[in-house]
């Protein structure tokens, strides 16, 4: 056989493969309206929280965030995100937690490469106290400290010694309790909120415990979450719903059931807030998504009178009413490729997301972006 | 076809052509003026007879790779919309069979991709059969072809399979018997229809491509 031979040999099959390829093509193709989507598409800002902002909480008249360095924004709107100082210099905020008026807790590293943590409190996001000696004191050993929530004015911590040894702590602003010790890997608080009459804990594989005080929780979890992770809570009305991956779990006057979406392949990151879309009883809950098989963002799931309804459906933003964003395809091309890992609202209607590596953005003039 | 020595790969038009050829120079040297008495005079059949530089059965492979423009998107209704694509890369292969010395139908597979406003990618990728006509002003050549085809689209997570229409207009410069190189000059129409009539949008690019083309 000749070269040249060879060479025609060689593109005839490659001709053969691409239209063997573009056929298999045809056939998987949904018919989605390409262009369309594009020409709905905007250019991406440069976020000023940039990284993976923690979450996103409200302190007096201010919003906090950090990402490393604590940034405020009026919580009336009709500002900017500013910095905000640290709690000491050369440490590294990881998050933040807030009573709503009377603390704003902040959890630091020192430095960026440090397994060192601490825990500071301040009344007035200016002048920080270190907590950390009252937290290791009630609880020798776990020093090292991977979460906070505040769940009625109580901070929820986080805690462990070592891979297979974690806690969860309380503190009410002066003194520091055990919730609960010794438990094995998978441990980790990933939530902690209080539905009126108890107190409710999310580690990431063990389950959910609860108990009506801090010091009375049972050792042994509300719910059976064998094979299963954990990553936020979130009161619903009356209800505990519980997110995690390809579930979602809720309790309904003290007892916990599941809610089957076991068509669905579903991994929500924890992010979770009720938005008001404005009209009567149209409550939409916010899930942000990890990654699912084709997108991430975050889905929607519509309350009826401001509860969870029976069958819960879950949607993408900008699909049926109510919803949280106008535009679909703007959505899709956009916040829809970034996980979403806390909301929150201001009071001019605003609506911020921390996501995952790309920064805080925002819901403006109908349209996602960074928030600049 | 080649019009040199074809050797094992020579086609019956090829022969045929050097046939022509040479009957034509023999038929030239017959026509000087009789010397003498007794030499009967032959008119040649293949006097003013155009040398055809193509064939039926020629058949020609083209690779070209280059650039892609969007031009516009537009809707049904004829107006114009943000088509928020940027300049991107493209290429394809390409098969034409000369059913006579002008004429050649073929076929064409092809790609391209482009970033977008929203730092995505789109991807196209077309295939279809083609006609290609030919002018030629050796050794330049200008194909001017249509191919008519369909086209996978894909856009993050969306795709779309539908009609393309893609008229060409080319120039090439013969290197040698094998091989000639030129431009490409394509538009692609490819329009998107959709149920709802607010979504459908026609999309228009201008492809721009270097190519080179093997003849046999």
């Amino acid at each position: 056989m000749s070269h040249t031979d060879s060479i025609l040999k060689t593109a005839g099959r490659i001709l053969r493969a691409g239209l063997a390829a573009a056929a298999l093509l045809a056939v998987s193709c949904d018919q989605s309206p390409i262009f369309d989507s594009i020409s709905k598409e905007t250019e991406p800002k440069d976020p000023k929280v940039q990284g993976s902002p923690g979450k996103i909480v409200e302190f007096g008249s201010n919003a906090y965030v950090a990402n490393g360095s604590i940034f405020r924004y009026p919580i009336a709107g009709s500002g900017s995100w500013e910095k905000a100082g640290n709690p000491d210099s050369g440490v590294f905020v990881l998050d933040l937690a807030s009573t709503g008026t009377e603390i704003l807790y902040a959890l630091t590293a020192e430095g960026t490469s440090s397994t060192t943590t601490k825990i500071w409190k301040s009344t007035d996001a200016s002048a920080w106290t270190d907590i950390t000696a009252t937290l290791t004191a009630a609880l020798a050993g776990y020093s090292n400290f991977d979460s906070i929530y505040v769940a009625n004015e109580i901070l929820f911590i986080g805690a462990h010694k070592s891979t297979t040894e974690y806690a969860i702590l309380a503190y009410d602003g002066s003194t520091a309790t055990v919730v609960l010790s010794g438990l094995a890997a998978g441990g980790h608080l990933v939530g902690a909120v209080r539905d009126g009459t108890d107190y409710y804990a999310a580690t990431s594989t063990l389950g959910v415990f609860s108990g009506a005080t801090t010091a009375s929780f049972g050792a042994d979890a509300v719910l059976d979450t064998t094979g299963h992770i954990f990553t936020g809570l979130i009161v619903v009305g009356s209800e505990v719903v519980a997110v995690g991956d390809e579930i979602l779990l809720r309790g309904i006057s003290g007892t916990v059931s599941a809610v089957d979406y076991s068509d669905e392949d579903y991994f929500f990151t924890g992010a979770a807030y009720v938005y008001d879309s404005g009209g009567t009883n149209e409550d939409i809950l916010l899930l942000g998504l990890g990654k699912t098989s084709d997108s991430f963002g975050y889905l929607e799931a519509v309350l009826v009178t401001d509860a969870l309804p029976a069958s819960i459906s879950l949607k993408s933003p900008g699909s049926g009413s109510p919803t949280s964003t106008v535009d679909g395809d703007q959505y899709e091309s956009s916040l829809g490729l970034v996980p979403v890992t806390s909301f929150w609202r201001d009071g001019a209607g605003i609506l911020f997301v921390s996501t995952s590596g790309e920064g805080l953005w925002s819901y403006r003039d109908e349209e996602w972006n960074a928030e600049e | 076809m080649k019009i040199s020595c074809m050797s094992k790969r020579a086609t019956r038009p090829t022969v045929a052509a050097l046939m022509i050829l040479c009957l034509g120079a023999a038929a030239f040297a017959q026509e000087q003026p009789p010397e003498g008495d007794g030499t009967l005079p032959i008119e040649s059949e293949w006097d003013g007879s155009p040398t055809e530089l193509y064939g039926k059965g020629d058949q020609t492979f083209v690779i070209a790779l280059g650039t892609v423009f969007p031009l516009f998107f537009a809707r049904a209704s004829g107006d114009s919309i943000e088509n928020n694509v940027k300049i991107g890369g493209a290429g394809s292969l390409n098969y034409n069979y000369y059913l006579n010395s002008r004429f050649a139908l073929g076929g064409e597979f092809g790609g391209m991709f482009a970033g977008t406003l929203g730092e995505n990618m789109l991807f196209v990728m077309p295939f279809g059969l083609k006609a290609t006509w030919h002018f030629i002003a050796s050794p330049f050549e200008f194909p001017v072809s249509l191919m008519v085809g369909a086209a996978s689209q894909l856009h993050l997570e969306n795709s779309y399979f539908g009609l393309i229409v893609k008229p060409k207009a080319s120039a090439y410069w013969r290197y040698n018997p094998d091989w000639s190189f030129g431009l490409d000059a394509a538009w692609w129409w490819l329009p998107e229809w959709t149920d709802d009539p607010d979504t459908t949008v026609y999309g228009n690019f201008l492809e721009l491509t270097l190519a080179a083309r093997y003849h046999f």
